[in-house]
């Protein structure tokens, strides 16, 4: 078969028990067309910034490549396409069939990276989640196909096999064993043409790119075993194996089928896959259903209970519990009333809600998360590389071994010369070894994604493992970052209403947490009513407070300094704000910021570690102090500027130390930046949560021991994996050119080691007990 | 022996149109979902098809 289209072809034609054709047929078929002008369709730019995003001059595409087997194929791939001008950069993820590639429109043309790709027999797509699905399920059930025709054709092949061993033995009427063995080549045959075919078109494109994978001696094996089998059908001498062949084929198909069944469910597993549809409610209350892509921002669109949430949106009307797990990583689902905001992909458990979509339904968070978690997933660390090259050597390294035991035991007695080497070919699995680290390390990051910290690069996997310091900012990331008002303290003539009134009329205006603890809703929830005023000559200073004028009053809020008065016996463990009316201290308010859930844990986890704390805090309160010394930090530091944080984290990196940031506010970013892991916390900024390596989805500080905890156990995998594939290729293959391995076990401990390095890696990605408890409860609400 | 001389090329035929059935079968998305088709039964098609309608209306 020399193109993807052939194979359809010969699916098509055995797939009616036409196999005939092939025996019958006296010259080679046209082949159906597939040139590049299919692909013109690409080059417009409309149609691919649906699967793009420019990058500066160029533009970043993603494709979905299908029958990719190995790193061989991978690196066929990244390589062919590198040759062309225009093109920057390729990465290929072989687990997840994607190929981005950054092109530059003026050079080249995206119909000429697709037809490169079709060339070396690939199939190609633009990258979608529900298309790269289909193809996944698509390859599956041509594998499915496959895999039931040699098991069929082994069952019967093994029939006959008994028959002909029995007459070897025994003796038996050359009549009987000729048909025996006619019937057996009958039914080898389409195993060989059908069922085969992956393991040969891997095995010549791998040829053609100059780089044998672990196709090349599979096939050679079973070629050279039908073929030996053939010549003595035909001549009526020597042996034949066409039961070796089919059960080759067979376990191998079964290996591939079960790691691609893994690979479809992890994939249908982690998103949630949105419905391609939602029902529109229309201005006179009708609903109809109506294209996701045909939505536009502001239509209003309802969810019955059971259903996943197609858009992001805010809540119209109607009032449900909906489940994000998806973002968050918490199970439980959280109430959901008018003016809320949902994320699509969200369970709506147990009511109608009516949304207004916001923005474009192609954009939500959650494809944002899947973009950032793709291009994870593609960072290819540096072992994962040096394992992809020491697999290609170890190939030909087997094909050497195998031709060693064949002239070994062709001038020594004992075992079949030629069986021995069929084991030889076979047994070796360099695969267990190319898939150990990029298995690992793709379960790692979509075991911490459900978990609800999104990873945006692998090898920060690699370095949590040597942190020596862990630096946190305060507000926001130790504390809510969400000051409540504890008491009022009045001063002048003010009464406690009064002076609630008029600070919430001068924070209005402002966005800072501590205004926030001001706003109406906040203090009518604390059971303050409040009067409205309308300050005039508002004048709003930022880190210092705000002066306004109200009735010919002048009032001036915040900070003791702005406010002009002497220190006051201020509490230590409380931010105290300050009102003045007519420059005379009217009241002042004392706030407290609570502290995070779990952040007490988290530091007595990195003191168990032997991690150093360190606490450093823009503010420059008392309360940085306190709080270091309630938590049990090692070090702190208040009042830090941007800069200071900054400096302390490069003298840390240059006395050796590995710098852990954690942190949330816009100022954080270059700090971010500059640690050599970063997290940002789920209210961060979208500057900091694009410059950190990790950015957490909801704010449990328990997820920092999250990642600590699933590092180390990746890093044990992925040694525990590496080692497996070692030992395994190590005893297997001087055992079986030692002639101590029968071919059909050969086939099975192949199949076994890569499996058992995929499987290994996926207890990284072990689902919660929860998660199928919820899973159940949201199915039997939408019954 | 000679029985052999059928029951060989019998054997083919049931072969292909094994082949055949499971292909059919593949094709036709019988092994698409392993794990929904035995849960199947647990659920109540009439209450199902009751809340149905009410939703239409």
């Amino acid at each position: 078969m020399c193109c993807p289209a052939c194979v359809a072809v010969s699916e098509c034609i055995l797939g009616a028990g036409l196999d005939d054709y092939y025996r019958m047929r006296d010259q080679q078929a046209n082949r159906p067309a597939a040139s590049a002008e299919d692909y013109l369709q690409y080059d417009s730019p409309a149609v691919f910034e649906q699967f793009s995003h420019p990058d500066g001059e160029c533009w970043q595409s993603q494709l979905s490549v299908s029958d990719m087997h190995c790193a061989a194929c991978a690196w066929l791939i990244e390589n062919r396409l590198g040759a062309i001008d225009g093109v920057n950069a390729v990465r290929v993820n072989l687990q997840r069939g994607m190929a981005t590639v950054e092109w530059c429109p003026a050079q080249v043309q995206l119909s000429e990276i697709f037809a490169s790709v079709h060339q070396l027999g690939y199939g190609v797509q633009p990258w979608s989640a529900e298309a790269h699905l289909q193809q996944l399920q698509e390859g599956q059930k041509s594998l499915l196909r496959r895999l039931g025709l040699a098991g069929v054709a082994m069952m019967q092949l093994m029939m006959t096999a008994i028959a002909l061993y029995a007459g070897d033995f025994q003796g038996i009427d050359t009549d009987i064993r000729q048909l025996l063995r006619w019937f057996s080549l009958a039914i080898a045959t389409p195993v060989i043409l059908y069922s085969a075919q992956p393991f040969f078109s891997g095995a010549w494109r791998g040829i053609k790119a100059g780089r044998a994978g672990m196709d090349v001696p599979v096939s050679i094996a079973m070629l050279a075993a039908y073929g030996a089998s053939l010549r003595a059908t035909v001549s009526g001498e020597g042996h034949v194996y066409f039961d070796t062949v089919s059960m080759f084929c067979f376990f191998l198909l079964l290996s591939r089928y079960l790691q691609n069944a893994v690979q479809l469910r992890r994939e249908s597993s982690i998103r949630p896959l949105l419905p391609l549809t939602a029902r529109k409610v229309a201005p006179d209350g009708a609903n109809q259903w109506v294209a996701l892509s045909a939505l536009q921002d502001g239509d209003e669109l309802l969810v019955q209970p059971g259903e996943l949430v197609p858009v992001d949106g805010v809540v119209v009307s109607g009032q449900s519990s909906v489940e994000d797990s998806a973002f968050t990583g918490e199970f439980m689902p959280r109430s959901k009333v008018p003016g809320d905001t949902v994320l699509a992909g969200s369970h709506n458990i147990d009511g109608s809600l009516c949304l207004r979509l916001q923005g474009h339904p192609e954009q939500s968070r959650l494809s944002q998360i899947d973009q950032l978690l793709d291009s994870a997933r593609l960072a290819k660390p540096p072992i994962a590389e040096l394992a992809d090259r020491i697999s290609g050597y170890f190939t030909l390294f087997v094909l050497f071994c195998a031709a060693a035991a064949y002239t070994y035991w062709s001038f020594n007695p004992g075992h079949s010369a030629f069986l021995t080497a069929l084991a030889v070919l076979v047994v070796s699995c360099p695969c267990a070894l190319s898939l150990a680290t990029p298995s690992s390390y793709s379960a790692a990051v979509s075991g911490l994604r459900r978990r609800g910290a999104l990873v945006a690069n692998a090898a920060v996997l690699e370095n949590l493992a040597g942190i020596s310091h862990v630096i946190f900012d305060k507000t926001g990331t130790l504390t809510e970052g969400r000051p409540r008002l504890l008491k009022v303290e009045l001063a002048g003539e003010l009464d406690e209403c009064q002076a609630l009134s008029i600070a919430a009329a001068l924070e209005a205006p402002s966005s800072h947490p501590i205004a926030q603890a001001f706003s109406v809703d906040a203090l009518g929830a604390a059971g303050y009513t409040l009067t409205a005023l309308a300050p005039s000559q508002l004048d709003l200073q930022a880190g210092q407070g705000i002066s306004a004028v109200i009735n010919g009053d002048s009032y001036k809020i915040g900070r003791r300094e702005f406010c002009g008065f002497a220190e006051q016996g201020d509490s230590d463990e409380l931010m105290t704000v300050y009102l003045a009316k007519n420059g005379k201290l009217a009241a002042r308010f004392f706030l407290e910021d609570t502290l995070r859930e779990g952040a007490a844990q988290a530091l007595a986890f990195l003191k168990q570690r032997g991690v150093r704390s360190v606490l450093l805090s823009g503010d420059s309160s008392d309360q940085v102090a306190v709080l270091a010394n309630a938590l049990g930090f090692d070090e702190y530091q208040a009042g830090c500027t941007a800069a200071d944080k900054l400096a302390r984290i490069s003298s840390l990196q240059a006395m050796g130390g590995t710098v852990l940031m954690v942190g949330d506010g816009v100022n954080d970013a270059p700090v971010i930046a500059a640690a050599d892991v970063s997290v940002a916390m789920a209210g961060a900024s979208d500057l900091t949560r694009s410059c950190a390596d990790v950015a957490l989805l909801s704010d449990r500080l328990s997820l920092i021991e999250l990642l600590f905890t699933k590092s180390a156990k990746m890093g044990r995998i992925l040694r525990q994996n590496i080692f497996w594939a070692l030992l395994y290729n190590g005893t297997a293959l001087p055992a079986a050119a030692a002639g101590l391995v029968p071919p059909w076990l050969a086939a099975i401990g192949m199949s076994l080691s890569s499996l058992v390095v995929v499987l290994n890696a996926l207890r990284l990605d072990r689902q919660e007990q929860q998660r199928s408890l919820n899973t159940q409860h949201v199915e039997l609400a939408s019954v | 022996m000679s029985s052999l001389y059928i029951l060989l090329p019998v054997a083919l035929v049931f072969f292909v149109a094994i082949c055949a059935l499971f292909f059919w079968a593949v094709n036709h998305r019988q092994f698409d979902d392993l794990d929904r088709e035995a849960q199947r039964i647990l659920y109540d098609d009439e209450r199902r098809k009751k809340r149905a309608d009410k939703n239409d209306d």
